[in-house]
C-alpha cells in the first residue's frame, strides 16, 4: 500500500457519465475529476466530485457495462440524492487492492455481488433502496432508478409500463447542441442508446379463477 | 396438451455462463448482437443486460422525428404467439420483461441492429424447428 495514503484509479467513470477520469481515496474521502476533455467540446458535463469518508456506508463490487463497478452506499442526504456513488471502469484484477483500500482506509469490507448474465426475461422484479430490481434466480440482471422513471401505468391487470427520463434532456447545458446533432460535434464523445421504456408482466394482484382466456 | 412432465418442457438455455464473458464491446453503452452466444445485450443504467435470443419473441423500429426507437418484445404469458415449452409458464409467480424500448440518434446503427436481431431470430426459430423434426 501507499505509504502516502492516497489511493488512485485512472480511467474510472462516475455513475453514468461519459467522461472518464481520475478517483482518489484518502482517509478523509474521496475526489474524482474528469479527465481533461482533448476534444474540446464546450461545457464538459462531468465536474469534479467529492465525498467525505463519514457518509460511506458500505461498498459493493459489480461487474457493470464499463468494467467493473465499485459502489458505495452513502446515507443520502435528500430525496433527490442517489443513495449511492458509483465508479465503473474497474479491471477485474483491482478487486484486490480495492478490497484492501476498503479495509485499511475505511475498516470495511468489499462485497462481491454476482450478477445474472442468464439471459432470462423471466424472475422477480423487487423495490429496494431506490431501485426497482429484477432477480434472475436471485441473482441480480438489472436495475432501474426509480427517481428515473417519469410515469408508471398499469396497464392491463398484470401489466406494468415505466418510462424514464433522461437526465440530459433536463439539463440545458447538454441539451443544446451535443443532445441533436451528435452526429459531427464531437467524435470523441460516445453517447449510448437510451431505454425508454419498459413493460413488465406481473401476475400478482390477479388469482386464476376460470381459465378466463381459452379461446385459443 | 397439458405437459405432464414439467421438468422437460422448459429447455434450460443461458447466455453467458460468467459476466466477464459478455463482450467488451458492451462497454459502449449501446445495444449489442453477440450471435455467437445467441443473445442481445441491453445497456440498462450501467449494466450490460445479455437476453438469450430465445426470449425474445420480436423487434420493431419506427423513426421519431430524429430518434429511432427499437421495441424488444419478449416472450410472456398471456400471449398466444408465444412458444410455451420454452418458458416456464409453470411458475406462476415470475415477473416477465415484457418489452423494453430503447432509443439512438444514430439511425444507421439501429437500423443494422434491426436487420441482425430479425436474421438471428430466425436462424434460432430454424434450428429450433429442425431439431424438432428430428425428435419427432
Amino acid at each position: 500500500m501507499s505509504n502516502s495514503g492516497v489511493v488512485q484509479y485512472d480511467n474510472i467513470f462516475h455513475n453514468l457519465e461519459q467522461n472518464a477520469g481520475r478517483l482518489r481515496f484518502t482517509k478523509g474521502g474521496l475526489g474524482w475529476k474528469p479527465t481533461a476533455d482533448s476534444s474540446g467540446a464546450a461545457g464538459s458535463s462531468s465536474q469534479t466530485h467529492t465525498l467525505e469518508a463519514e457518509r460511506f456506508r458500505s461498498f459493493q463490487w459489480y461487474k457493470a457495462a464499463r468494467g467493473y463497478q465499485l459502489r458505495i452506499n452513502i446515507d443520502s442526504e435528500s430525496e433527490t440524492e442517489p443513495p449511492r456513488d458509483c465508479f465503473d471502469g474497474f479491471k477485474k484484477e483491482d478487486y484486490e487492492r480495492v478490497a484492501d483500500m476498503v479495509r485499511d482506509l475505511y475498516d470495511a469490507t468489499l462485497e462481491a455481488v454476482e450478477t445474472s448474465t442468464r439471459g432470462w426475461n423471466w424472475g422477480k422484479a423487487e423495490i429496494e433502496d431506490s431501485d426497482v430490481r429484477f432477480y434472475v434466480k436471485d441473482k441480480l440482471a438489472f436495475e432501474v432508478p426509480v427517481a428515473h422513471i417519469a410515469n408508471s401505468n398499469i396497464a392491463g391487470k398484470t401489466e406494468v409500463s415505466m418510462e424514464f427520463v433522461h437526465p440530459e434532456s433536463q439539463q440545458p447545458a447538454t441539451n443544446t447542441g451535443a443532445t441533436s446533432g451528435s452526429g459531427n460535434k464531437s467524435g470523441k464523445k460516445i453517447r449510448g442508446d437510451q431505454l425508454v421504456e419498459m413493460r413488465l408482466h406481473v401476475p400478482g394482484t390477479v388469482d386464476k379463477s376460470g381459465g378466463d382466456d381459452d379461446d385459443a | 396438451e397439458g405437459g405432464h412432465d414439467k421438468g422437460k418442457t422448459f429447455k434450460k438455455f443461458e447466455s453467458y455462463k460468467r459476466a466477464e464473458l459478455i463482450p467488451t464491446k458492451a462497454q459502449d453503452l449501446k445495444v449489442m448482437v453477440d450471435v455467437r452466444n445467441s443473445s442481445i445485450i441491453l445497456p440498462i443504467y450501467g449494466f450490460a443486460v445479455p437476453f438469450h435470443i430465445n426470449t425474445l419473441k420480436n423487434v420493431s423500429k419506427n423513426e421519431e422525428g430524429e430518434f429511432t426507437y427499437l421495441r424488444f418484445n419478449f416472450i410472456s404469458p398471456g400471449q398466444i404467439a408465444g412458444r410455451k415449452d420454452d418458458t416456464p409458464f409453470e411458475d406462476p409467480d415470475a415477473t416477465f420483461v415484457r418489452s423494453m424500448t430503447f432509443r439512438s440518434s444514430d439511425t444507421y446503427h439501429f437500423a443494422e441492429l434491426f436487420k441482425d436481431i430479425t436474421e438471428l431470430k430466425k436462424q434460432a426459430a430454424k434450428r429450433e424447428a429442425e431439431k424438432k423434426e428430428l425428435s419427432d
